[in-house]
């Protein structure tokens, strides 16, 4: 309950849509403690609350385990990165960063494993203009939450070439009802307001969004 | 999901696919031990989301028992919600969303078979659905890289230059790499084998996802006894969204069979099983 209410203070001003969802959640407690990087997430230069998880508002900061870059490391535990919202933020662009595209997978979700055929060349085609792409996985085939192994495997089913992590205690579940998979945010690199959000697997919807956002910056 | 040009047009290519792929059952490899290439001939056809707001649901094990817990998950090819049956076996899912092509899959093909109950706007109390419990893992067939692997009824004949690919992100134990089949109550489970296609037998297989290239001869039980030469149609269900090897939530025809001359079983002479999924037969 310690590791659900430190979720939950993360996203304090929908505290009782958070407590509600935490209620219905079916994940179990036993997760290892080296894959809950929640705690001690702090950056100081991360933008002021009120953080809120609807479009316009600003996203909370989180940490999770995962790897930054999967297609250049080795898939072990010493390869685990600690990686967080605040490594996207980028209020002057000195680091090139436009958008964020914040992504949920499970691995008993078949629309997040399509979504995630595509991601690579999505990557591809829009990393160059600015677009970093975040893809959390929450949960295994069973519904346990996703543990290094899921990860590893994901990974490399996938050729993911983009910041792929484990989010066992689901801490983006406070964005979706219940556990609704995928979700999708994107979010301004400059302010880490969140642009657009959509749940589900909406690539009419997002990719052209994100072209149009690119577009304009 | 009535379909039925579509359905015409993806059991035709999907006959062409597995004929180009497979071979008869007295013959299970191919001139020269070439090794084979086969594509997932894709299914994926543009849809509108259509809105669900809550699936109900009764779920029941053959005994007649409620099936507490089963685990379920309403699924269109964009988006994918889980959830359980309570201990009375009652599904009750408020979705309150639109999804494109959504199904009620329920089981979870490691305890019990998947079975895929198509939602549409006017369909979403879908009665009492029958959870099947597969045989325990100790009880499954290990595969080898070519001849046969049976469990129960089911008895599937893989080439000797074949290969065999396993969903790894679902099934990351070897212990959970084993073929299980059990057999589908075909009248109790109208939601999921509608009555219109005329399947009399049917049968939930495990490990789902994995393939087979060539794809795998089937051979069933003879269990209704249907006499020898009995021309036979075998199909398998979509289960998996990309609708890579059938159209989601539907049923597709992947081969042909015939009843042997002994009468005993039910063998394809044409086209094959590529997928682990659920499958049916009926007669021609």
């Amino acid at each position: 309950m310690t590791r659900a209410a430190r979720s939950t203070r993360q996203f304090a001003s929908v505290g009782v849509l958070g407590l509600s969802l935490l209620a219905c959640g079916n994940n179990t407690p036993k997760i290892p403690p080296e894959l809950l990087a929640s705690g001690g997430c702090h950056s100081p230069d991360y933008p002021n609350g009120p953080f809120g998880t609807e479009e316009g508002d600003t996203l909370a900061d989180a940490c999770f385990q995962g790897f930054r870059n999967p297609e250049q490391v080795s898939h072990n535990q010493s390869t685990l990165e600690t990686i967080a919202f605040a490594d996207y933020y980028d209020p002057t662009g000195s680091k090139g960063y436009q958008l964020i595209l914040i992504n949920t997978a499970a691995v008993w979700c078949s629309a997040c494993r399509s979504e995630h055929e595509g991601l690579p060349a999505k990557n591809r085609e829009y990393g160059a203009r600015g677009l970093r792409i975040l893809s959390t996985l929450f949960q295994d085939a069973r519904r346990e939450p996703a543990t290094l192994r899921d990860l590893s495997t994901w990974v490399e089913t996938f050729s993911s070439d983009y910041a792929t992590v484990l989010d066992p205690d689901y801490q983006l579940g406070g964005f979706a009802s219940a556990e609704t998979a995928p979700l999708n945010l994107v979010v301004d690199a400059h302010t880490m307001k969140i642009e657009k959000k959509l749940l589900g697997d909406q690539a009419t919807v997002l990719w052209p969004f994100i072209d149009a956002s690119l577009a304009q910056e | 999901m009535q379909r039925p040009p579509l359905s015409t047009l993806c059991a035709t290519l999907a006959l062409l696919a597995a004929w180009g792929c497979s071979s008869k059952s007295e013959d299970t490899s191919t001139p020269n031990d070439v090794p084979v290439i086969c594509e997932a001939p894709g299914y994926a056809v543009d849809t509108d989301a259509i809105q669900i707001d809550r699936v109900r649901a009764k779920l029941r094990v053959p005994s007649g028992d409620p099936a507490s817990g089963l685990p379920v998950q309403v699924c269109g090819i964009d988006a994918c919600v889980p959830s359980n049956a309570d201990r009375s076996g009652t599904l009750n899912v408020p979705l309150n969303q639109k999804m494109i092509l959504p199904a009620l899959k329920y089981g979870d093909g490691f305890d019990y078979a998947e079975l895929a109950a198509p939602l549409t706007e006017d369909n979403l109390d879908l009665g009492e659905l029958i959870a099947l419990p597969l045989p325990p893992l100790s009880a499954g067939a290990k595969f080898s890289k070519s001849g046969a692997v049976t469990s129960g009824e089911v008895n599937l004949q893989l080439a000797s230059n074949g290969s065999v690919e396993h969903d790894r992100l679902s099934y990351s134990d070897d212990s959970e790499l084993v073929f299980r089949s059990v057999a589908v109550p075909v009248a109790d489970s109208p939601q999921a084998l509608p009555p219109r296609f005329g399947f009399e037998l049917a049968y939930g297989l495990a490990p789902l996802g994995t393939t087979f290239c060539p794809a795998a001869n089937l051979s069933l039980k003879n269990t209704l006894d249907w006499p020898s030469g009995t021309e036979v149609e075998v199909f398998v269900q979509g289960l998996d969204v990309t609708e890579k090897w059938a159209p989601y939530g539907s049923w597709l025809q992947v081969a042909e069979a015939v009843v042997s001359s002994d009468g005993k079983r039910i063998e394809t002479t044409s086209g094959g099983v590529p997928i682990l999924s659920s499958i049916a037969v009926r007669r021609k």
